[in-house]
C-alpha cells in the first residue's frame, strides 16, 4: 500500500513502506504517474523505512523519472538508509537520480513531516 | 573351525533428524553395531534436501562405526546431499559409494579446510510468502557468518532476484520447489538455485545497463540481471537433463559489491 501526502498543489509525498518490489512496484509506478497526471512536479520518495528495494522497485522509479524532469520537477528518493543506497550504487544510479537526506527535503520542500 | 561370516548392514538415515527419529536411529545403529558386520552402509536417498543436520548426523554416525572398528560408506546419496558435501569440500571426510549420482558431481572439486564450515540448504515455495521466509532463514544463516549486514544485504538482495525471476517467469510444474543452498568455504559464499521450471540461462545474456539511457527510454523492467550480476563475483548456469536449471553463484568474502 502506498501511501500519499500533499504538500501544495506541486508537490506530492509518496511512501512506499519497508518494501519497493514486485508486490508493490506496480501499485508505485501507478501513484506516480497519477501524482503527474493531476500537476505534481515534484514526488518525493519517503524510503525512511524502505528495507528492501528490488529491480522491480527501481524499475517504477526509472520508468517515471523522465516526465517528472520534463514537467520542470524531478522524483526525490528522500531518507534511504545505507542499504538502499548500496543498491542504486551498484547499478551507478546515484549520479542519475536526486537522493536527498530528510534534513535536506524538509529545507527544500518546507515539510514538516512524512508520514 | 567355524568361520562366522561378517556381513554388509544398510540403514536408512531419516530426514527428520529432530526428536525421536534421531534417537530411534542411533538405537538401531547402537544395536548393529554390537553385531560387529562388516560394513555399515547408510542409505541417504532420502536427504534430498541435506541441511548441515544431516551431515551432523551423518558424521556422528560414521564415527560410531570406526569406534565400533566398522567401515561406514554412503549410498543412494541423493544430488541434494552430493551438492552439499561438494559445497562444503566434505566429500572426503566421507567413503561414497560411486555411482551415478557422484559421477554427476564430478565437476565439483574436493578441498577439504580445516574447519568445515555449516550450510543453509530450503526448499523455497516459489510464492511471495515463501520467498519472504527463504529470505528470513538466509538472514539469519548470512548474519552468523559474521561477515557484515551489508554482505548479508547484497546476497538476500541476490536470493528475492534470482528466486522472484523463478516465481514470475519459471512456469514452474505444481507443486514443485526452488532447491537452494548457501553455503560458506575458501573465502567466499556460494548460493545454488535450482529448479525445474523453463529453460533460463542468465549467463547468455549480456548486461550492458546504462543508467541514462534506461532514464530516457522510461524502462521499467530488466534490472534484475544487472543487479545480480554487480552483487556477485562468479555465475555458472548448468540446464540439468533438459529439466533442471542449475544456477550457481559466489559472492567473496571481504568484498562488498564487484562486477565481474
Amino acid at each position: 500500500m502506498i501511501s500519499e501526502k500533499r504538500l501544495g498543489i506541486e508537490t506530492i509525498v509518496l511512501k512506499p513502506g519497508k518494501a519497493l518490489d514486485n508486490t508493490n512496484a506496480h501499485e508505485m509506478t501507478e501513484a506516480i504517474c497519477k501524482a503527474q497526471g493531476e500537476g505534481f512536479k515534484n514526488i518525493i520518495l519517503d524510503m525512511e523505512e524502505l528495507q528492501l528495494l528490488s529491480s522491480a522497485g527501481v524499475g517504477s522509479i526509472l520508468g517515471t523519472v523522465e516526465i517528472s524532469r520534463d514537467m520542470g520537477g524531478d522524483i526525490v528518493l528522500c531518507g534511504a538508509g545505507d542499504k538502499i543506497v548500496h543498491i542504486l550504487e551498484v547499478l551507478d544510479l546515484c549520479d542519475y537520480l536526486t537522493i536527498k537526506s530528510k534534513d535536506e527535503v524538509d529545507k527544500q520542500y518546507h515539510m514538516q513531516e512524512v508520514n | 573351525m567355524s568361520v562366522r561370516a561378517r556381513r554388509t548392514v544398510t540403514l536408512l538415515v531419516p530426514l527428520d533428524i529432530y526428536g525421536d527419529t534421531l534417537e530411534s536411529f542411533y538405537e538401531e545403529l547402537r544395536g548393529r553395531l554390537k553385531e560387529q558386520p562388516e560394513e555399515i552402509r547408510l542409505d541417504c536417498s532420502l536427504l534430498e534436501h541435506a541441511t548441515s543436520a544431516h551431515i551432523n548426523t551423518l558424521w556422528h554416525a560414521q564415527g560410531k562405526c570406526e569406534d565400533a572398528g566398522v567401515s561406514a560408506k554412503l549410498i543412494s546419496v541423493t544430488y541434494g546431499l552430493e551438492r552439499v558435501l561438494a559445497v562444503l569440500d566434505l566429500r572426503d571426510l566421507f567413503v561414497v559409494e560411486r555411482d551415478e549420482v557422484e559421477a554427476r558431481a564430478g565437476k565439483y572439486r574436493p578441498v577439504r579446510g580445516e574447519e568445515a564450515p555449516d550450510a543453509l540448504s530450503l526448499a523455497v515455495a516459489p510464492t511471495v510468502e515463501g520467498i519472504s521466509q527463504g529470505m528470513q532463514r538466509l538472514h539469519d544463516y548470512l548474519l552468523g557468518l559474521n561477515h557484515g549486514e551489508m554482505f548479508a544485504f547484497d546476497l538476500e538482495t541476490v536470493f528475492y532476484e534470482v528466486t522472484t525471476n523463478i516465481r514470475l517467469h519459471g512456469d514452474l510444474p505444481e507443486g514443485e520447489y526452488i532447491s537452494f543452498t548457501a553455503a560458506a568455504s575458501n573465502g567466499s559464499v556460494h548460493l545454488c538455485f535450482e529448479d525445474q521450471g523453463a529453460y533460463f540461462d542468465p549467463t547468455s545474456r549480456r548486461i550492458d545497463f546504462d543508467p541514462q539511457r534506461a532514464i530516457n527510454q522510461r524502462q521499467t523492467r530488466g534490472f534484475g540481471l544487472a543487479i545480480i550480476r554487480k552483487l556477485v563475483d562468479g555465475i555458472s548456469y548448468e540446464r540439468q537433463n533438459d529439466s533442471v536449471n542449475i544456477l550457481n553463484l559466489e559472492k567473496k568474502i571481504n568484498r562488498n559489491g564487484g562486477q565481474f
